[in-house]
């Protein structure tokens, strides 16, 4: 019998600092790779088992926006402005990044509810899920990375050296989709309200943000909303890099990527302690 | 897979391998009140704001209030109680799946519990594949899996089922894969609650030699259920609880007695709530108002009402009635049904062999006594019916099934049955 003693007191964990907090979940998701890895895998593939068109689902989605973006602009109903670059390619490019963002508030979101099957009869660490939901997420994202890229080469669209470090430059707008998504995945527990109204939410914050626009040119309330939206710089600063191989505003997107890491570390604080008072909620 | 311990300086005595102390969890009973308390909680939490959670809030009761006790090196412990007692929200919290309002849990080592069986099992994966994914989420490295993969299909016997689907399976199959993978768990202190009883008798049988080899190789364990039998046949000691408290610690045949014996007295309190003289009496045939019972129960030695007996205790029933008219003579007859009330256990009429024949019964009220002085009613609970009948015509003045119920109680375990005899046993060769 081994002589390590573990114990569970009440307000166990209150009294845990932010460094401290993060370590552990730091621990515990090393500690837990392969329960990560085997719910990765339970949860990606088999998500498309049951289904003709398997992983095409995930292809879908980028090409059907493709066309459609295509077929209005050919149609002449978008006035996008004056830009160096195909608009319909722009907006496959800008639309995938922007949909990493969403997906991965939405996964993080389910932190929680990802284990609603064994919750209530396993103890495991439950931020584990986090990083198996953005795993989820990101893996779509590459999937229609690669497919996209496929796309434009075949159409002959120019694409500069840095589009190719698209998987990286979408990672700050990660770290505050896990920020969200962890916050809601608190309150998902305690109610349903913030898990409904999520998906609006992201498809009104797509407006205010230029991903299907560039940010220049915009006057009066426009230009204020979109100057002070973090995301018109962390989604659409890279957007330019990648797709006009310059940004101006490279120092608010890196600023902006370094909060958005701050964030990520308190909310995973607040979500250490906070969790250990809803988690009874689940069951 | 459990949540990284957190380390305290706390000692254990060498032999204790688990010690709950000063527990208490609490519950909300409706669910406004529940999310409206969890946004607090949460709200709290995020501004660090410091709280007391060892009082009740509007709508909040305690699910478990200041259980203690503790488990030792080689013990396995039964914990029995009613639905709602709060056994399993102990397990939970011993687990770490809930955390404690107040007080404390300290185990050594590796605390493994078996809630339910096949957690996270996904329909569309393969038994094998179920394996590796059901074994990480219990805690099992890939190497251990490895390790236990032969035996964890042969003591799940589901042959070529193992590459297919386990939405393929049928209930009792997919239950065994579950329960064989979480016994190969083999963690220091396992908990079960009331999974012993999946799959088939030969499943089964299984099960209980696997639970028996556990407890040889010296861990400790905590066995939770409702089958009493399988607790005296396990467990060295049995808590009983009780409305989230501890109520009896101690030997499992004392235990199970007492658990016996505290579980007639629920449902005899249960039968006789709000139970008065008017509603003792159902599904009643009353002849007119000429002679009509008013009341019916037992009696003990002093003479007061009571809603139990021993099995050494004579048996004392009395019947109050109202003669409205006179009547020439009058007989009772009376049964003592069992629990279900589909056997009569006692049968009597008065006036047997012309034994009491009440004769000339003017009007008034009376009451009728009837004494069993060895009644040999085996321990349970029994409800009484009685009717009162014209001694010269047989008409039938009032006939009654009851509500009156009363428990029997005794110092030794008995199964089950209706008649207590005393037994005696010899073991012979045959020539």
């Amino acid at each position: 019998m081994p002589s390590e003693i573990t114990v569970y007191e009440a307000h166990q964990r209150r009294k845990t600092g932010l460094f401290e907090a993060v370590r552990r979940m730091t621990i515990d998701v090393v500690r837990c790779r392969e329960l990560i890895w085997q719910l990765f895998k339970r949860d990606f593939l088999m998500q498309y088992k049951k289904s003709f068109l398997g992983v095409g689902w995930i292809l879908l989605a980028p090409l059907i926006g493709f066309a459609s973006w295509v077929f209005m602009n050919a149609a002449g109903v978008l006035k996008p402005g004056d830009m160096n670059f195909p608009y319909p390619a722009f907006v496959l490019i800008s639309t995938t990044m922007w949909g990493v963002f969403m997906g991965s508030v939405i996964a993080a979101s389910r932190t929680l509810k990802a284990g609603q099957g064994f919750i209530g009869q396993v103890n495991y660490p439950h931020h584990i899920m986090l990083v198996k939901e953005l795993l989820q997420a990101y893996a779509n994202f590459l999937i229609s990375f690669v497919f996209v890229t496929a796309l434009l080469l075949c159409f002959s669209v120019n694409l500069n050296a840095l589009y190719y470090i698209t998987p990286l430059l979408v990672l700050p707008m990660l770290v505050v989709a896990a920020s969200i998504g962890l916050t809601a995945s608190i309150i998902n527990v305690v109610s349903m309200d913030v898990e409904k109204a999520l998906g609006y939410v992201l498809g009104f914050l797509m407006f205010l943000t230029p991903v299907v626009y560039t940010a220049d040119n915009k006057t009066g309330i426009v230009k204020t909303i979109l100057t002070c939206n973090p995301m018109t710089y962390l989604h659409g600063s890279a957007r330019d890099l990648i797709v006009f191989g310059h940004t101006d505003n490279a120092d608010v997107f890196v600023c902006l990527s370094l909060a958005s890491l701050l964030l990520l570390l308190l909310t995973m604080k607040w979500f250490y302690v906070a969790e250990e008072k809803v988690i009874e909620k689940m069951i | 897979m459990t949540t990284k311990p957190i380390q305290t300086t706390m000692k254990l005595e060498s032999d204790v391998v688990l010690r709950v102390e000063n527990l208490r969890k609490k519950f909300c009973r409706t669910l406004k009140h529940s999310m409206f308390y969890g946004v607090i909680d949460s709200v709290r939490s995020m501004l660090g704001v410091d709280y007391a959670t060892d009082r009740l809030r509007k709508h909040e009761f305690w699910a478990l209030g200041d259980v203690c006790f503790e488990l030792r090196k080689g013990e396995t412990l039964g914990i029995i109680g009613a639905n709602g007692s709060g056994k399993s929200t102990l397990l939970r919290l011993i687990t770490g799946i809930y955390p404690p309002d107040s007080g404390r849990i300290a185990f050594k080592g590796r605390i493994g519990a078996l809630i339910a069986v096949g957690a996270g099992f996904h329909p569309h994966m393969t038994g094998r594949e179920n394996i590796y994914l059901n074994g990480t989420i219990l805690g099992m490295t890939r190497r251990e899996i490895n390790d236990r993969l032969e035996e964890i299909i042969d003591f799940a016997d589901i042959g070529d089922f193992l590459e297919a689907p386990v939405s393929t399976y049928s209930s009792g199959m997919r239950v065994r894969l579950g329960f064989a993978i979480a016994v190969h768990c083999e963690p220091d202190i396992l908990l079960i609650d009331e999974v012993l009883s999946v799959g088939d008798l030969v499943f089964r049988n299984k099960s209980m030699r696997k639970m028996k080899e556990f407890r040889e190789k010296a861990n400790a364990l905590v066995f939770i259920s409702h089958n009493l039998d399988q607790i005296r046949v396990l467990c060295d000691r049995v808590i009983i609880m009780d409305h989230g408290k501890i109520v009896f610690n101690g030997k499992t045949a004392e235990g199970l007695i007492a658990y016996e014996n505290m579980s007639k007295d629920k449902r005899v309190a249960v039968i006789n709530r709000d139970c008065d003289a008017q509603n003792r009496l159902r599904q009643r045939y009353v002849d007119g108002n000429r002679l009509v019972c008013s009341d019916l129960g037992i009696l003990n030695d002093l003479g007061d009402r009571t809603s139990e007996i021993a099995v050494s205790e004579e048996l004392c029933i009395f019947i109050d009635f109202t003669a409205n008219e006179v009547c020439d003579e009058i007989y009772f007859t009376l049964s003592v049904l069992n629990e279900k009330q589909d056997i009569d256990c006692l049968w009597v009429k008065s006036n047997d062999s012309g034994r009491y024949c009440f004769k000339d019964i003017d009007p008034g009220a009376y009451r009728v006594i009837l004494r069993f002085k060895e009644h040999h009613l085996a321990p349970g609970v029994y409800f009484v019916n009685y009717a009162i009948r014209n001694g010269v015509t047989s008409e039938l003045f009032d006939h009654g099934f009851t509500n009156v119920s009363f428990a029997v109680k005794s110092d030794r375990h008995f199964e089950r049955g209706i008649v207590l005899a005393e037994d005696e046993w010899s073991l012979m060769h045959r020539r």
